[in-house]
């Protein structure tokens, strides 16, 4: 088929489509001009073979200059849409492209060739399969009408590009015979559109958003803006706000650290700060903020607003100043107190001690406690492995309480009181213990003295008591002689020999009991004692004294008596009773001597401490000590029998030494010799 | 102190001479380290029965030795009252008593004995009475009469030892 009638210039158009069509390109449709008539010759090709080719021809001169005019229009349109944005293509039904504005190459990075005869399909995202299948589904069946649709379509360097545009059905249009798609790239649109949306989103949460305060404020601290939870939180209505500057709401005594953050951001020193103040409210309350501030700048650097971000924590401020305060109470409470608390773990490591507990320690042990160290550690008690036994009972979830004593590195013995507490985890076990310890160690000595002063009371009743008998014995004993002498006279027939005998035992009486009487005297004079002044006393010279007295003795004995007073040679005391205490024990070792032994007497001295501790040792005869052990410092008691003696000697030196507030001691042997220990205190 | 030696007659025939077989009739002994005691008891006990004798020891050990030894060996069974003193150097009453209590029955079922004490200790008292061997606590002065009131005391005992014996 071939038309003829050409014009000149629409030959060539003529030309290009035969060209076209052998060459098997795809086209769609061509119009020819003829003169006075409009000749359109739509073609469909498939496979390259023209299988449709329609042509109207119009007379249509009149209309036909009209239509130049919108030509040209539409030329010049059509240059504006080719080389514009706008992306123009049309397609089959199947969505096989069979025209593309050259704009694809602009916008898609394709070239016109490389995309025509492509189907759509094979550029557009995978996601958007779905959807454009049923897009042209529907467009299938609304024939002429448009769609509106945003797609994303392969660029020929492998991205995506959002596009947006139409797709108009045009497939029973006989001219167009096509699925027209326009499209425009949008994807830098749709990032600025991003943007946009989030940052409103932004602003309209956080204007929203109920527990935190926004404000807005100029440079000049004058507030521009606030949202609905600052209202609240300040108790103003947001134009009574907008009357206020920062400096109005601000507590005076947070204000200057305040407003110097704030001016430091003037000076672009800083971008923002945070800081924790408090804010005066409507109704004059104070409450507390966590404040962040910061500004937007213009490009010139210059504040625009200062943002500033509350956050009310005045609960939670007040929370925390009673913690601290009941905290600080707490400590000031266990620190002030006079008992250690250690608190210890179940390793019986330190977590946490008193004040007290570490002085304690320090002068116990020479080194303050240390959390996390072992407390086995710093145990001086012994056996350490007993109190340890004890501790971990505890552990065990025992409530122990116990008094013990140990050794401080002074060597003073130190009295505890201990009470071991354990710390209940949640559940049915222990988490730790904790140790209180009390220094009990003057209250002990005290009970202990107490004990002791007891007992000494006890034992001097009893002494007195026996004493009483004893004297009553002793008077008793001679008073007894008298009235049985008076007796025998009075009732029996005596002889002139037997009257004699009576006389004599009466005269032995009477001195007997004037003895008695002379010892008491003396004993009572000692025990209501101490009327006498104490002086120095050098021991070496009151043995010299004491030697010369028992001269005749020593000598004639051949006694010898060695000393050493090298330790201690002085004594601050009353003398007549040093000296009696001495005369008697070295008359005793004299008297009760070992025959056939050349009887020696040591006498010396010792110090420890705060007392002096005198040894008188003889190698004598010696007491039976097991057997007499009750009696050695009775009154009257007597253990031998063959040298003269009162049986006052021993009790004499014992009340002696016990009215100068010393103690005395005795050790024997029967014939291995008698030991006296005398123990007095310096002062 | 010097022990007092024993009576030069203590070992003759005529040491129980003045003991009548037929009438209960007893030994005395005093155990005491106070010879003034020892002479004022023996005039007491003499004059209370009629010339008796009582055997004197100061030292309580050379009583215990005059009844291991020689008391045993005696044929004669007389009874024996005998009078101890507490309070001696060496060896107390209450000692003597402990070593005497080891002597066979047949000797201690003869041997009556008194402690004789000036002490009114009630402890002493009680020891006493607390113990067997012991007849009585008496408190000195050992009269003439308190001898008497005893021996009238142990007449009815006597006659139930002699019918029991």
């Amino acid at each position: 088929m071939q038309l003829k009638i050409l014009m000149l210039e629409d030959s060539r158009h003529e030309a290009e489509f035969i060209e076209k069509v052998l060459r098997k390109e795809k086209i769609d449709f061509i119009s020819k001009r003829v003169e006075f008539a409009d000749s359109y010759v739509s073609t469909k090709v498939i496979d390259g073979d023209v299988v449709n080719a329609q042509s109207i021809f119009r007379q249509a001169t009149e209309r036909k200059k009209a239509e130049n005019t919108l030509l040209q229009h539409e030329a010049y349109y059509r240059a504006l849409v080719e080389h514009g944005s706008y992306l123009k293509t049309l397609m089959s039904a199947e969505g096989v492209l069979s025209y593309v504005s050259p704009s694809i190459n602009k916008i898609l990075g394709f070239t016109q060739e490389e995309i025509i005869g492509k189907s759509l399909f094979e550029i557009i995202h995978k996601e958007e399969l779905q959807r454009m299948a049923e897009m042209m589904k529907q467009l299938m069946k609304t024939p002429g009408k448009s769609f509106y649709l945003q797609l994303r379509i392969r660029h020929n360097n492998g991205t995506y590009r959002w596009c947006e545009g139409t797709m108009t059905n045009l497939l029973n249009d006989s001219h167009v015979n096509a699925l027209v798609l326009n499209l425009r790239d949008i994807s830098e649109k749709n990032k600025t559109e991003d943007t946009l949306h989030e940052s409103e989103q932004f602003h309209r949460v956080i204007t929203n958003i109920s527990t935190i305060g926004i404000v807005w404020a100029t440079p000049d601290k004058k507030v521009a803006n606030a949202n609905n939870s600052m209202c609240e939180m300040l108790g103003y209505t947001i134009e009574e706000l907008k009357q206020l500057s920062f400096t109005d709401i601000t507590h005076p005594a947070d204000l200057a650290s305040d407003v110097a953050e704030m001016d430091k951001m003037l000076r672009c020193e800083i971008d923002g700060y945070r800081v924790e103040k408090r804010y005066i409210t409507k109704d004059k309350r104070v409450i507390w903020v966590n404040l962040n501030i910061s500004c937007s700048r213009d490009k010139l650097g210059k504040i625009q607003y200062l943002i500033g971000i509350a956050e009310d924590v005045t609960s939670k401020k007040q929370a925390e100043e009673a913690l601290q305060k009941s905290e600080a109470n707490l400590r000031t409470i266990l620190d002030n107190i006079e008992i250690s608390y250690v608190l210890l773990n179940k390793e019986l490591n330190i977590v946490s001690f008193n004040n007290y507990a570490s002085s304690e320690y320090m002068e116990a042990i020479g080194k303050p406690l240390n959390e996390g160290d072992f407390i086995g550690d710093y145990i001086l008690d012994n056996p350490k492995e007993t109190t340890l036994e004890i501790f971990n009972r505890a552990i065990k979830g025992e409530y122990i309480q116990y008094e013990t004593s140990y050794m401080r590195k002074d060597g003073s013995i130190c009295w505890h009181s201990r009470k071991l507490s354990p710390v209940k985890d949640g559940g049915n076990g222990t988490m730790g213990v904790v140790l209180s310890m009390r220094d009990i160690t003057s209250a002990k000595l005290a009970e202990l003295e107490r004990e002791k002063m007891t007992t000494d009371i006890a034992d001097r009743n009893k002494n007195l008591e026996q004493f009483a008998y004893i004297v009553s014995h002793n008077l008793r004993a001679p008073v007894a002689n008298i009235m049985a002498i008076v007796d025998a006279v009075e009732s029996c027939k005596l002889s002139p020999n037997e009257r004699d005998e009576m006389l004599d035992g009466l005269s032995g009486s009477v001195q007997k009991l004037d003895n008695v009487i002379m010892d008491l005297n003396q004993i009572l004079h000692t025990k209501s004692h101490l009327n006498e002044q104490k002086e120095k006393i050098y021991f070496s010279n009151l043995i010299d004294e004491i030697k010369i007295q028992v001269r005749p003795l020593v000598k004639k004995q051949n006694v010898k008596i060695v000393t050493n007073f090298n330790a201690a040679d002085e004594l601050f005391t009353i003398k007549s009773y040093l000296y009696s205490i001495f005369y008697h024990l070295i008359s005793n070792s004299i008297k009760f001597q070992k025959p056939g032994v050349v009887p020696v007497i040591e006498i010396s001295s010792k110090k420890p401490g705060e007392k002096i501790v005198l040894t008188f040792k003889d190698n004598g005869l010696g007491i039976d000590l097991p057997k007499m052990k009750d009696h050695v410092f009775g009154l009257y008691k007597r253990f031998h029998t063959h040298v003269e003696g009162k049986g006052t000697g021993l009790y004499m030196c014992k009340v002696q030494v016990e009215a100068l507030g010393g103690k005395i001691n005795l050790k024997s042997k029967v014939n291995e010799g008698t030991t006296v220990t005398i123990e007095f205190p310096v002062r | 102190m010097k022990a007092q030696p024993l009576p030069s007659n203590f070992l003759s025939d005529n040491f129980f001479s003045a003991m009548d077989m037929n009438q209960p009739s007893f030994q005395y002994v005093i155990i005491d380290d106070d010879t003034i005691n020892n002479m004022v008891c023996k005039a007491a006990i003499k004059a209370a029965t009629g010339g008796t004798l009582a055997v004197c020891f100061n030292n309580p050990a050379e009583a215990l030795k005059y009844f291991e030894d020689v008391y045993l060996a005696l044929k004669k069974e007389h009874q024996t009252v005998l009078f101890l003193d507490l309070n001696m150097p060496e060896m107390t009453g209450w000692e003597w008593l402990e070593k005497f209590n080891d002597f066979p029955d047949k000797l201690k079922e003869k041997v009556i004995i008194y402690i004789l004490s000036s002490s009114v200790n009630p402890s002493d008292i009680d020891l006493a009475h607390a113990n067997k061997l012991v007849k009585d606590y008496v408190v000195k002065p050992l009269t003439k009469a308190k001898v008497t009131e005893l021996i009238e005391d142990l007449k009815p005992t006597q006659f139930v030892a002699l019918k029991v014996v």
